[in-house]
Formats: C-alpha cells, structure tokens, sequence
C-alpha cells in the first residue's frame, strides 16, 4: 500500500478541515452529475444523457496533483514525494464520518450517527485528468472511454501508456498497435500507403506498449495507430516530439482563463488574429491538446463582434465569417483531443478562411 | 483510522475556482432559456411532434439524449439544410444559424445539456398566418400507400384543375396530410396535350407556402393540370408500417396584372453547365437540384461584357433537400449573359450525375 507518501499531507490535512470548512464552501462548486456516470455533468438539475436517472447534486474542486503520485494539494507546488510540478485536477469532493463509511454528505458537519466531525474525502473524476504522467503527449481516444499517452523517452524507442476515462492505467496487453514513421498519398485510389511502420509491442509488465524505431533527429513525427477493441478500427493519433521526453519535468498545462473582450471592433479582431498565431504556433508544434484554448478564445472574441455586424463594411460576409470561425473552433477543440492531424488541418482550413475574412474586414495584418 | 478514509486520492481546501483540465465540461445556458426558443425558431418546423424529423426537439426528454449528435449534424452544417453561403447571394427565409446560435447550441451540447426552469423559456410568437383563403385547393387523385416494407418512395401525380381560362398562381403551398413521411415536393405545370416541363415551384419539410414576388406568377394556361412528385421517406420512428397519405395543395390566385415566371434549366455535366440568355430576364429564385452529395455548386452570371456576377453557392449540398432559395431582390440580367453553373466533388462519379439548377424568371 502506497501510505507512506500519503501520511505527510495528513497532519495539514487535519488543519484545513477545521479552521478553512467556511473557505472551502465558497470556493468549491456545486454540480449535478449522474450517481453511475460521472461524466455526466450538468449546472442545474436533469436526466443522465447516457441512463436517464436522475443527476444528483456533487461538489466538485480543483486540486493540485502529481502526474504519479496520487495527491492532491490546495495550492500549485511541486509533489513532496517525488518533487514533480504539480498540475490541476477537479476532483469530486463529500464529507464522510470516519466511523461510518456509509455517511456521506456534500456539506461539512457532523456524523448523525456518532456526532464525530465529518472529513473531506475526494475522488477523481472523469475527463479531469487529461494530464501527461510520463512526460509525454496526452491524447483520447475517439470512443471518448480510452486515454492514452505517447512518450519519446530514449532514442530510438516509442512508447504508448494507455489509460481509463479516470486516467488510470491500463494493460498494454489488451492493445495493438503499430507506429508509422513514414507514408505516402496515392491521388489515384486517395488512400494513404504506409512506407515504414514498426509493430508496438507490450511491455513485459504490461505497463505500456513499445516500438523500436530508427534512430532519428529531433523533432520526430510519427503516427500511433492503435486498436482499442478487437475487431475495431485503429485509431490513429500523431505525435510530434521536439525533445526526448522527461518525465520529472511535466509542465502545468495551461486553463482557460477569463477572457477579455476590447471594447473596440478593431482590437477584438487583432485579438482575434494574435489567437490564430496561437492556434498555428501549437500546429506546427504539434501541441495538439492546446489547441483549444487560443481557439475557443478566438471563437468568444468571434462571438463579441457578431453586435457590430449592422457597422461592418460587408456584413453578409462578416456575418459568414463569424458563425464559421465558431464551428471551426468547436472542430478543432474536438480533433485536438483526439489528437488527429488530418481533421485538425480540416478544421483550421475553415478557421483560417474565417480569419483572413475577419482580418481584412477591420484592417488587422494577418 | 482516518488514513483508511482518505488514503488513495487525498485532500482538497480552498481552490481559486473549479477548473477544466481538460475542456469546458459545464455550459452557462440551459435548454428552456437559451436553447429552446433556437430550436422552436429554426428547427421546430419539422423536429416536433409528428413532424418529418425523428425525434422532436421542442422537449428537454426529448431532446438532451440527441446532444452528440446535434452537435455534429450543427458543426458539420449538415443541419439545418440551409446550404447556400450567405457571401455570394442573400436570400429570403433563411434557416441558416447565427454565430452565437451554433456556439450556445454546441457549448450546451457538450457542456451536460442542463434542463434549467421550463419558467425561463420566453412565451412562445403568435404561428405566421398563411395566405389567406386559397382559391383552390387540389387534393392527391388517389392516397398514396407507402408500404409496410418500404422506407422511401417517389410518387408523381397529376391533379386536374379544370380551368376554363388562363389564371396565375402568386402562392402556393402544399399540406401533407401525413407530415411524418412528406419530405418534398416538387411542382410541375402540365399544359393540355402537353408533358411537364421543368418543375416552377419546390417545398421541403418545414417550409411555409411558396410566395411569389409582387405582381410576379406562374401561368397556368386554360385546361392545364398540376403534376406533383412527392418525396416520401420514412424515419425510423415508422418502420414497418404502413403509412397511406393524401396530401393537398392549395392555389392562390394573382388579380391584376401579372408577370409571368419561367423556369430555365442549367444542365451541369462533369463538374460545369452554361445557359446562354437569349433575351433580358429578372431572376427571381434558384432551385439547385443535385443528385448526389457534392462539396459545392456555384451559380454565376456572366455579363456581356465579361464580368461575373455570383447567384449562389452551396456548400454540401445533399439530393434529400431540394430547396427553392428565393432572392432577397430580383437580379435583372440583359440578354447574351450566359450562367454558369460549376460544382466540386473529390469523387469524379458524383460529378457526372445530371445535376441541375432551376432558375425562375419573369419575363421582363
């Protein structure tokens, strides 16, 4: 069992709950989620999209987390056990008695059996970590159940770590796969051939998949096609990989944060075209799961401008280029995940024609 | 004893706010409010009750288990079948969504689909009025039966309207009596001792009457009939079972003097079709009719004197919605133009099937 890096966050844990209960009532956030899916979220009461029972209310908090360890911490850091940047994680929150195992409640107070002061209890949720935990690329899956992780860590190897939707791990050897280093489009048949694909292979623990592939220069690009469930397709996920990956320096990803509209038409479409700069930089990176945070700001700066339409020199165009750059957005948040290149390029196809629009309409430089 | 309840995931205090990891798994709007009143505006005329659509989308029980897909049918301009791109041509009785419909629409598809109080929803507008009593009204000869076993059906029908003089029509529209299966319909003007020429009017699901412009209509000549060909398909919700329908359409008569509309074909083959204009005209609408799924269709006119001036351009567009866009001013074009019609496909055998655009003019 894995107490001994537990016990330290005990003694401040003990403190917290007492002195900071107000505090966390006012910054924690109430839900409704399914009780069997937790995936399920909503702001205010209904049904579970996936069973129909009733959502029931959940409090739901962001933590700080080890990509190894399993802590969770009030304030960003680095782990006390390992000394990993910590990264944000939400996770659901309840009060249980610690006698009665049964006592649960989305308020703190006291047990109604023993009287004893209820302690906070967390657990993952799903989709709230999507964090790599190897210093890798994280990615999911397009049946939206499978994660998984690509890392570069020596040369010459190619590994996969395949995770749940809470971000556990999973056996490797319940996948294959295979990785593509090199490929060709015949505009004959319009399919692509592979040239060169190495088998992914699972470790002898299991803990993840392998590929030797050739030894390379850096930045290396390769395609991970795996096969989740038998019989079922191989998915396909790029991977873009500027430096050998270093599993004790995980970065925090970056969050949406609030946004700031200008006031000014003018400024909203510079900001908007600084944001596809963003958006092009993390393309050509291949930081693919960041893409959604410059796009889907670039979409609200989108959605500020639709009010100056009426002003706009050629609104039908404008107003075209707007609901556009709105469902190119949405398009490239979804492939970014996915970790596609082939229906990202698609999406930024629209998203860029939208810019170029909005861009010239104002006089911005693109 | 405390370590058995916290160990595994630990602890938790003060957070400056719920954060997504990953991406927004909560949305501000909710269906009553926000969501609802989009959808009775653009989609309700045929996702409601008995209406041509599978499922309805005018009730949250109804509704929240589409979310995925309405999300991908919204992002993919699939839905709603409005597929005329609004920089080349403004056209009356958009379907098209605004910017901030798509978003508040995706963002409460993906964000858990929250109810929120029936209460919020604005009271819903007084339904448009029609046209008014028509003059005729011209009922199927015959029911249609659409079989038990089938799921589609094209039926054409000729339906007599007995006239002893020439007439116009300035409206028309149609009622399917079975609006679950009717998905379209197009109208053919049949003179006596004649075959139907090209089709002067369309109606897909959902739409209102077919109003012509002022002092414009179609001529109906003395002993003339109507032929109709209707677009039966079934949804899911009635299959295998037997569905007999008899719809009717209604005839609206112009007074005074009129216009008389023509309808003039563009044939496009292997991608392109040109018409020569051999006289001045007043374009009044455009009828794309392509048979099979196509990445764009272009219409334009090209002036005498060289320059080119676009009509319409589609993108997607599918057989299933054969939709009459109706300009939002006429164009007028003076003889010797020629239109040109160019579409886009990456598959070469959807581009060599006989697509057509259906242009209507008055005569000026």
């Amino acid at each position: 069992m894995d107490m001994w890096f537990v016990w330290p966050a005990l003694a401040w844990l003990d403190a917290a709950v007492v002195s900071e209960a107000g505090q966390i009532q006012a910054a924690e956030e109430l839900i409704w989620t399914c009780p069997v899916h937790r995936e399920e979220t909503s702001t205010a009461e209904g049904l579970c999209v996936q069973c129909g029972r009733p959502l029931v209310r959940a409090r739901v908090t962001l933590v700080w987390s080890c990509p190894l360890h399993a802590l969770a911490e009030a304030e960003p850091g680095k782990c006390r056990v390992c000394g990993r940047d910590l990264y944000p994680v939400s996770q659901e929150v309840s009060f249980v008695c610690p006698m009665h195992p049964e006592v649960r409640e989305l308020e703190p107070g006291s047990c109604p059996i023993c009287r004893m002061a209820l302690v906070s209890s967390t657990s993952a949720r799903p989709h709230q970590d999507h964090n790599p935990k190897h210093g890798g690329i994280f990615f999911m899956a397009p049946d939206a159940w499978h994660h998984l992780e690509g890392t570069y860590p020596e040369d010459g190897y190619f590994r996969v770590q395949v995770y749940d939707n809470f971000s556990q791990p999973l056996s490797a050897k319940a996948f294959k796969g295979r990785v593509v280093l090199k490929e060709a489009f015949d505009p004959v048949s319009r399919e692509t051939r592979e040239l060169l694909a190495y088998p992914l292979l699972p470790s002898r623990d299991g803990s993840h998949l392998e590929a030797r592939v050739p030894n390379g220069s850096l930045p290396l690009e390769l395609a991970a096609k795996i096969q989740f469930e038998k019989d079922g397709p191989f998915e396909r996920f790029d991977f873009v990989f500027a430096s050998l990956s270093n599993a004790s320096a995980t970065d925090p990803p970056s969050a949406l944060v609030d946004l700031v509209v200008p006031e000014d038409p003018e400024a909203v479409a510079a900001a908007i075209v600084e944001r596809d700069r963003r958006v092009q930089e993390l393309l050509a990176k291949g930081a693919f799961n960041e893409i959604y945070i410059p796009a889907l700001e670039a979409k609200d700066l989108a959605l500020a401008l639709e009010a100056h339409l009426s002003s706009a020199a050629d609104p039908a165009s404008l107003g075209w280029a707007l609901k556009e750059l709105v469902r190119a957005a949405w398009l490239l948040d979804d492939s970014g995940d996915l970790g596609n290149r082939e229906k990202l390029a698609l999406a930024y196809e629209r998203f860029e024609e939208a810019i170029v629009l909005i861009a010239s309409s104002y006089g911005v430089a693109r | 004893m405390k370590l058995l309840v916290v160990a595994g995931a630990l602890f938790l205090a003060a957070a400056p706010s719920f954060l997504e990891a990953h991406k927004p798994t909560k949305t501000r709007f909710t269906y009553h409010r926000d969501v609802l009143p989009i959808f009775e505006r653009r989609c309700g005329s045929c996702h409601r009750e008995g209406g041509v659509a599978p499922m309805s989308l005018l009730g949250y029980k109804e509704t929240f288990p589409w979310a995925v897909s309405i999300k991908n049918q919204v992002l993919s301009l699939s839905m709603p079948p409005w597929f005329a791109d609004e920089r080349y041509g403004s056209f009356r009785h958009s379907s098209s969504l605004t910017a901030s419909e798509v978003d508040t629409i995706v963002d409460w598809c993906l964000g858990g689909t929250p109810e929120g109080e029936p209460g919020d929803a604005p009271p819903r507008g007084p339904i448009e009025s029609g046209e008014g009593e028509p003059n005729m009204v011209l009922e199927l000869p015959e029911g249609f039966l659409l079989a038990a076993s089938r799921g589609e059906a094209i039926h054409e029908a000729r339906l007599d309207t007995g006239l002893g003089r020439e007439r116009f029509l300035r409206a028309v529209a149609f009622h399917p009596e079975r609006p679950n299966v009717v998905r379209s319909v197009l109208l053919f003007v049949v003179p006596k001792d004649a075959e139907p020429g090209a089709p002067v009017a369309s109606w897909i699901a959902g739409e209102g009457a077919v109003v012509w412009a002022q002092g414009r209509g179609v001529r109906l000549p003395a002993g003339a009939s109507l032929q109709v060909r209707i677009h039966y398909k079934k949804t899911w919700l009635d299959e295998g079972r037997e569905i007999r329908d008899r719809s009717s359409v209604a005839l609206y008569f112009s007074k005074g003097k009129t216009k008389s509309i023509e309808s003039l074909v563009v044939e496009a083959r292997d991608g392109e079709g040109v018409y020569p204009l051999s006289r001045d005209v007043e374009m009044l609408s455009l009828l794309p009719r392509v048979e099979a799924p196509l990445d764009t269709l272009l219409a334009e006119a090209i002036l005498p004197d060289g320059t080119t001036r676009p009509l319409i351009r589609l993108r997607g567009p599918v057989p299933e919605w054969p939709r009459t866009y109706r300009l939002e001013e006429p164009i007028r074009l003076p003889k010797g133009s020629r239109l040109r019609v160019t579409l886009a496909s990456p598959d070469e055998g959807s581009l060599r099937a006989a697509h057509t655009l259906v242009v209507n003019v008055a005569r000026n």
